[in-house]
Parts: C-alpha cells; structure tokens; sequence
C-alpha cells in the first residue's frame, strides 16, 4: 500500500512537474522562434535534436561525436563517455544514410568497448530547392546492433528498429525551431526496455554567418519495468513514471567554415533519475 | 461606372508597346575591342509577371549553355545535364544560393528565384564551367549576338534606365523613352575592367586538377 501511494505521490509530482516545465521549454520554443532569425551557420544545429537538413546527393560527410554521461540516481557523480563515428552519404536528392559506431569508453580504467553498430536513413519529405519553406519534415528510421557491456542500458546483445518524426519550422539551412518524436523498440521480448519514447524540441539562432546558440528540450521515455504491454496501464504506469521518464534541457553553439562545422552543448538533467549532465561536442568535415 | 468607362478610354490598344534596340561596344582597357556577345541590356521601371515556361541552363560540353541567362522574377531555370559525366550545379551568390548535388544525363533539376540579382553558377566538379543568371523584374531584357547587337521589344511606353551587365565590368546605365511606333536606339560603350578570380568550390576550396572525365 505504501509503496502505491509512494509510488502515485512521485508519479503525480513528476507529472506536475513536467507538465509546468513542459509549458516553459514550449512558451520559450514558441517566443524564440518567432523572433530568431536565419540561420545558416553549420549543418547540424542540435546536439540531441535531429533536424530536417541532409547533404546534397552525392556528398559526403565525415561526422563524429564526443559525448559524456553522469549516470543517474546515487551515483551522479560518475560518469561513462562515447565516441561516435559515421561517414554519411547524400544517396539521392532526399536520402541520405549512415553507419554509425559507437565505442564506450571507461573513465576509470580508459578502456574502449564497441557498443552498437547502426545503420540509418533519413528522408526529408519536401523540395530541397524550393525555397521559403515554413515546415518540413523528415523521418529518420534505423536498425542498431547493441554489444553487451557494463554501460549499454540493460539492451545486452539484442537489436533494436526505431523510426523518428522530425518537423522544423523555418529554413533549410538553420532551423527556426525543431520538434522531433520518436520511437525505439527492441526487436526482442523480455528484454529491460520493451520500448522507447523520445522527443526533443529545439531551436538555434543565428549570430554571424558562421557562429549560432540555441537551447534544447530532450524526454526519454522508457517503457519496461513490466513483462508485458497490459501492465502498462493503472498502477503499471506510475512504476514506469517513476522510474523510466528522463528528461533535459541545455544550451548549444556551434560553427560553421568551409567544409566543416562544429556543435557543442550540453544537457541538463532535471529529475534524481535523469543524469545531471550530458555534454557534447560534433563535428564533421565534408569531403 | 463612369470611372470603369474612363480607364477603358484611357488604356492603350491592346499591343501598343514599344521596342528599344541598339549595339553595346566592349573594350579593353587599352581600347582595343572585345568580343561583344553575352553582354544584357534590361530596362527596369516596371514589373512583369514572369513566363509560364521555364528557362533552361544545360550542362553540355562541360560549359553552360547559354553562359548568361537572364530570367524574370519569379521564373523557374531547368538545369539539365547533357553530358556523358556528373556534374553538381551550385552557386552561393547571395541573391540565391543552392546545391543540386550530383546529376547525371538525363537528370535535370528545377530551381526557382524570387529575388532579383546577379547568380553566378558554377559545376563542384568542374572548374572550367562558369554560368551566369540575371534575375529581372520585368521580360524587358536581350543578350547581345556576336556583332553586339541587341533588340527588347514588347515594352510599355515610359521612360526607364537601361542597364548593360557584362562579366568584367559593373552595369552601366542610361535612360531611355519608349515610345508606342517609334523604336528607340540605344547604344553603350563598356569598357571592362574587372578582373575576374578563379572562383572556388561550393565548401570555399581551390579546386583540385578538372578531372580528364
């Protein structure tokens, strides 16, 4: 009984919680886009948001990340760091792949793991030529090959297909703003994580025609504490409130010259489950 | 409707408009004379719709043809690829920039441009190949054949600055009176002395060696 109750006190503050917060990031979202201007500086303006911008067919883009994690809960303090790694590939006017890898390195003993290998495309669904498009859209789907480790989230060896909604309001180049839903499942049953809900909202602005600052809203939602979809509902819910609704917020600048550009950020989580920071630094160079 | 009567008395018969022509000289700086074809003259003053169809630039040759295109504003430019190799059209002129990434024959890629300026157009992959787009607010304009002779009909009578653009020089301008049966002569004499650099690749670098493809 206690834990219920416990349990529907945490999960009705963090609703409430979420809900004022929620209203803020998009208030903010709303009045920053109405007053950012254009932004062409550099190719991708968010650090966590996908936009809808991909490279012309036939390009080619050499693009890593650097991120870091503090882990959530007692052990804030410590944190995991990655390294990501794709060549990206403009294959028609309105596809543009990659194959990211991605390689876990621990901070305590500075040894590197492989921890997934993804293959994804993205489709921008409007005329790349046309100009003074308000809204345009991308979808985003890919497959990821996760390695077992220590720091990979519980998905063990298991695959799993995901798919992301992208809309951004304002040019091609830098987006005004950006909302971004999504969606991951795992390809197999009983795993931690039976499925993933996440959404962003984003925007930039631009200071000079080559350096740009926005903010970022990020929640991930994962549903799993439960073998099955049916616990999901009533009491179900409130255990995966509890523990599996993550949330951030963070600034971002980045820079664009020549053929390459740069985007550095960081997350900040804003529950005792969210990690407390996540910084990022992308970079790509156009060969 | 004694004011609707008034303009239709008022309005000039239909096809009233008139014609300017002429010849535009280029020379060297030193006075010798330079090939004369490919200069534009346009009248600007008023403002046209633009035509339905759509201009084309082909790639062809590894050149683009026409070299300058001048377009109304609003119209769309077909650029197709008629040559056996890839080509990537892009320009970063700030009346309009874009990228239509690789094509190659038969593809061909439509862009439109709402803004009037002066576009250079360029091949990624080609250095040699240079193409020019003057955006115009009106149809009112001609390219000079090879004797530098140049002829704008279908012109609403007024009185308006003609421009003359060539590649090596900035536009020069004169006023001009159109009048309905009476077709106006203009000549310009252009000296061009402009130096034209080698312009770089869509990411801002040298080019590297055309490739012999």
């Amino acid at each position: 009984m206690r834990a219920t109750r416990h349990s529907f006190v945490i999960a009705r503050t963090a609703g409430a919680m979420i809900r004022r917060t929620c209203s803020a990031v998009l208030a903010t979202l709303v009045l920053c886009m109405l007053l950012a201007s254009e932004a062409h500086a550099g190719r991708r303006a968010f650090i966590w948001t996908w936009d809808t911008e991909t490279v012309n067919k036939g390009d080619i883009e050499i693009e890593q990340w650097l991120w870091a994690k503090t882990l959530a809960g007692p052990t804030r303090k410590n944190h995991v760091g990655w390294l990501w790694f794709s060549p990206v590939y403009g294959l028609f006017d309105h596809v543009e792949i990659a194959m990211p890898w991605e390689v876990v390195v621990d901070t305590t003993t500075g040894l590197t793991r492989l921890t997934n290998f993804t293959f994804e495309g993205r489709f921008r669904l409007y005329d790349p030529q046309a100009e003074d498009q308000l809204v345009k859209f991308l979808i985003r789907a890919y497959y990821q090959q996760n390695f077992a480790h220590p720091d990979n989230n519980g998905f063990g060896n298991k695959p799993h297909a995901g798919i992301d909604l992208v809309m951004s309001v304002g040019d091609v180049a830098g987006t005004h703003g950006t909302i971004n839903v999504g969606g991951m499942a795992d390809m197999g049953f009983g795993s931690r994580h039976l499925f993933r809900q996440v959404a962003t909202a984003a925007f930039t602005y631009k200071l000079s025609d080559e350096w740009r600052v926005g903010a970022e809203y990020l929640h991930e939602l994962n549903f799993g504490d439960a073998p099955t979809a049916m616990s999901l509902v009533g009491s179900g819910a409130s255990a995966v409130m509890k523990n599996n609704f993550r949330f951030f917020v963070g600034p971002n600048v980045g820079l664009s010259r020549g053929r390459i550009w740069a985007t550095l950020g960081c997350m900040i989580g804003l529950t005792d489950v969210t990690p407390l920071l996540m910084p990022r630094l992308m970079f790509a160079v156009a060969i | 409707m004694w004011f609707i009567v008034g303009m239709l008395l008022s309005a000039a018969p239909a096809g009233a408009l008139g014609s300017v022509k002429g010849k535009v000289s280029l020379k060297e700086p030193n006075g010798t004379a330079a090939p004369s074809s490919g200069a534009v003259v346009y009248l600007v003053g008023f403002t046209e719709p633009p035509p339905e169809t759509p201009a084309r630039m082909v790639q062809k040759n590894q050149t683009f043809n026409p070299p300058v295109l001048p377009l109304t504003l609003g119209q769309t430019v077909d650029f197709a690829n008629e040559d056996p190799m890839w080509h990537n059209v892009f320009s970063v002129s700030k009346a309009r920039a874009f990228d239509l990434g690789m094509t190659r024959k038969p593809e061909s890629k439509s862009v439109t441009f709402s803004k009037t300026g002066v576009i250079d157009v360029y091949c990624n992959i080609h250095p040699q190949m240079v193409g020019t787009l003057l955006v115009l607010p009106n149809r009112a304009f001609s390219v000079t054949d090879a004797k530098g002779e140049y002829a704008i009909s279908n012109v609403p009578p007024g009185t308006y600055k003609a421009y003359v653009w060539s590649r090596r020089s900035d536009p020069k301008n004169k006023p001009v009176t159109i009048e309905v049966g009476a077709p106006a002569t203009l000549d310009f004499d252009v000296v061009q002395d402009k130096m034209i650099e080698q312009h770089k690749d869509k990411h801002g670098r040298d080019y590297k060696a055309a490739p012999k493809y």
